[in-house]
């Protein structure tokens, strides 16, 4: 059975939710937007936007064999960690498929969190049980609020915080009378706030009131999908399907453009032997649609022969045409590349299609 | 901490002790550790061969080094209660002849069973033994069917179907048909399908190939129990033993399961997530059970009318058990080799056996039983599957490295191969 949980944002959410749209998603239900997506889109490019990202799989791992444990789940080495500092990493299947992507943190000496887009607690559990290292997925017990643009900074310094804080970190504070974590592991450069589930709306009250000056708004899942996909980040589920077998061996790390995330001097990670085996003939590009409509999971073809699809496929409001994550075969995919998508003619540009905003000093 | 050696080898059976000839022909500096006191694993136990490669007879000159067989084709002779005992041995014919007795149909049906499955037999061959690929005429319906199911599809007579089905080790498994198969693909003493018997039972061979070894320069340690493999990254560097003591080699071949070498030695999951968790839910493995009679008199079994240089199938209620006598080297005694299946006590065998051979109990000077687990059997697996594992530099030599468990030596040959290439490779700027 589906249960869709509200997250502790849920109030606040819902009195902002002026249409009353919602989406489910990992078994949460959002704001899909709270006015118009294309707006708060643009708002989190020119100015700063919260958005509740509670749905994200947050899986605790702890246990004295925590570190053995994940270098052998995940592509780089935990080793390098230090308490307070987080990596992105993929992890495989035994034969090299991608099963998952996410960010890996360390918290203490025998503590880490996996943040990720779509959970895969069966496979982390089925591994930590060979380890004797505990898991649990962290759920009802906290909320977490993102804070991007390039005001994200003065509007957290206007609530209390000190934004200095480098990619990849994050802190434990005491902030206001409320413990939080604060920490900047998204892809558009902005903050996160991990809260617990009864300070949350306390929380967003506080950021939404700091925001104001900056004319902050609240953005649904739709302007959070909008920036992901201008960031040029591929997503389980929305743009491939994860490898779901033990001895899987596609997607590849390769074909999805994600082999900056695997380390290869790190000898002991699982798939490590089949993964680096697996032909690299193609990559991930983006797509410049001729148009506004987008074009999901369609063949691209170069002078009549397939060369590629595509993978999610989105309006972008800050470029003001269709773009599209795609995976090409490497001869097509030097940027300039004419392609064609359904009838319409589709450029090869670089990822990301858009950098992150520079932010505006606090 | 000892000095590095080229490769290690685990366990001192016929695989063990094979690979670490074939390794030390090469030129590797080899040592081969072995958990018990004496060398020679399920080879001490055994008395009749039905696998032995002819290739490593010749190339480890094991003729040369002691082994001599008193028997070189012993017919099958399945025992009944009712006294109508099928003897089958090399000539169809015959055996049709032996058969008839039990039923006409069955006796015609034979030599066309006999042929067919030595044809099959011969078209197998090379994706056991050298590592070929899959001959694309096995039919899938023999890939799936058990060997009672094929045997079923010959016969009618219940003797002869469970004499045949005795070897193929579990006959009513999906797939075991082609056990049978396998079987008949076999090699002894030149003849297809045959069985030997080692002038002094298995331990000849057993002395033959530690005397091989030996020779070419191989190191060996007994009472040496190997509790991990030291890996470095995914990488076989070496094993520490069970005194604290480390070796190291960048080669390690195993006799032992796979399920042992990669969940119980090395490190967690270096098999992989999925494979380790594979390999921690299959079930058990069968048992067999060796039991070693030392008799004052000759036993006879099943009547005096019978040839007693044979080999002895009691497939008749349980448990079901395969016997072997011959005289002893020591004047005046008789030895009686069993292989019984599962893990019945001494009683059981000893009552099972007195039905064919009355008094035996009372001429009993010495007995010894020892169960062991028996490899599951990998027809279809590839050679290369069997043998190397997800770490680099690590080989299974031992019964799960063969399709089925045998004296046969080639797992022990083919993965030196492979774990001299291995070498090689790796030693390639």
């Amino acid at each position: 059975m589906t249960s869709i949980r509200a997250t502790p944002f849920h109030g606040r959410a819902a009195a902002s939710n002026v249409l009353n749209l919602w989406q489910p998603r990992a078994g949460w239900t959002l704001a899909e937007r709270y006015d118009d997506a294309n707006e708060e889109a643009l708002a989190a490019r020119l100015t700063c936007a919260m958005a509740d990202i509670t749905w994200r799989s947050r899986v605790v791992i702890e246990g004295a064999r925590a570190q053995e444990f994940l270098a052998r789940l995940v592509t780089r080495d935990p080793a390098a960690l230090e308490p307070g500092a987080a990596f992105k990493a993929l992890w495989l299947s035994d034969h090299g498929g991608v099963r998952g992507a996410g960010l890996l943190a360390r918290h203490g000496r025998e503590t880490f969190h996996l943040v990720s887009a779509a959970s895969d607690l069966d496979w982390i559990a089925r591994g930590a049980a060979l380890f004797d290292v505990r898991v649990r997925e962290v759920l009802d017990e906290e909320g977490m609020l993102a804070v991007v643009g390039p005001y994200a900074a003065k509007v957290l310094e206007t609530a209390g915080f000190d934004p200095a804080l480098e990619p990849f970190a994050f802190r434990k504070l005491f902030w206001r009378g409320l413990d939080v974590t604060l920490s900047r592991f998204g892809e558009h450069g902005g903050y996160e706030i991990t809260t617990k589930a009864d300070d949350a709306p306390l929380v967003w009250d506080r950021i939404a009131k700091a925001g104001r000056a900056c004319a902050l708004k609240p953005a649904g899942l739709a302007a959070m999908d909008i920036l992901d996909l201008e960031a040029g980040v591929p997503r389980p589920v929305r743009d491939y399907t994860p490898a779901s077998g033990g001895f899987d061996a596609a997607p590849t790390p390769f074909e999805l453009g994600l082999e900056s995330l695997i380390d290869e001097s790190h000898a002991i990670f699982n798939g490590r032997a089949t993964c680096l085996a697996a032909p690299r003939t193609k990559t991930r590009v983006g797509i410049e649609l001729d148009g506004d409509a987008p074009m999901p999971h369609a063949p691209l073809t170069l002078s009549g022969s397939q060369v590629g699809r595509t993978l999610h496929s989105l309006y972008s409001p800050a470029l003001r045409r269709a773009i599209a994550l795609a995976i090409v075969d490497k001869a097509a995919a030097a940027p300039g590349t004419m392609l064609t998508c359904g009838g319409m003619s589709a450029r090869v540009v670089a990822l990301p299609f858009l950098s992150v905003p520079d932010p505006i000093p606090a | 901490m000892s000095a590095p050696h080229d490769a290690i080898v685990i366990g001192g059976g016929i695989g063990g002790l094979v690979a670490a000839a074939y390794l030390r022909q090469t030129g590797a500096s080899v040592v081969l550790l072995e958990a018990d006191e004496a060398l020679g694993g399920a080879c001490r136990k055994a008395a009749v061969l039905h696998a032995l490669d002819p290739r490593v007879v010749k190339e480890l000159a094991l003729t040369r080094r002691g082994l001599k067989f008193a028997q070189r084709d012993m017919a099958l002779v399945a025992l009944r209660q009712d006294g109508r005992h099928l003897v089958l041995g090399r000539d169809p014919h015959e055996a049709a002849r032996a058969i008839a007795a039990h039923s006409p149909a069955d006796a015609a049906a034979y030599k066309h069973y006999h042929s067919e499955v030595f044809a099959r037999a011969r078209a197998m061959r090379p994706w056991w033994w050298d590592d070929a690929l899959a001959p694309e005429h096995v039919p899938a319906k023999l890939k799936a069917m058990s060997a009672h199911a094929y045997l079923a599809g010959h016969f009618e007579t219940e003797a002869l179907k469970s004499a045949l089905a005795f070897d193929a080790s579990q006959p009513l498994a999906p797939g075991s048909a082609l056990a049978l198969v396998w079987r008949a693909a076999q090699e002894m003493c030149g003849l297809q399908g045959a069985c030997a018997m080692p002038d002094g039972g298995g331990a000849t061979l057993a002395a033959a190939l530690i005397a091989a070894a030996k020779e070419m320069g191989a190191e060996f340690r007994t009472k040496a129990r190997v509790k991990a493999l030291i890996l470095d990254g995914n990488r076989a560097a070496g094993v520490a033993l069970d005194s604290g003591e480390t070796v190291f080699a960048p080669v390690v071949l195993s006799s032992l399961s796979r399920r042992a070498t990669l969940v119980d030695l090395a490190p967690s999951a270096s098999a992989g997530f999925a494979e380790t968790h594979r390999l921690m839910r299959e079930t058990p493995a069968e048992k067999e059970t060796f039991v070693t009679l030392i008799l004052n008199a000759a036993p006879v079994l099943g009547g005096t009318q019978l040839a007693q240089a044979a080999r002895f199938v009691i497939a008749e209620g349980e448990p079901m058990l395969e016997a072997v006598a011959a005289e002893s080297a020591s004047h005046g005694q008789h030895m009686l080799w069993v292989r019984a299946k599962g893990a019945p006590a001494l009683d059981a065998v000893i009552a099972q056996l007195e039905r064919f051979t009355p008094l035996l109990r009372g001429r009993i000077v010495a007995s010894e039983s020892v169960t062991r687990d028996v490899a599951r059997s990998q027809l279809l697996t590839p050679a290369r599957e069997r043998i190397a594992t997800p770490i680099e530099g690590l080989f299974l030599c031992g019964g799960e490295a063969e399709p089925v468990e045998a004296l046969s030596g080639r797992a022990g040959r083919l993965a030196a191969a492979l774990a001299t290439a291995y070498t090689a490779r790796r030693k390639k700027p």
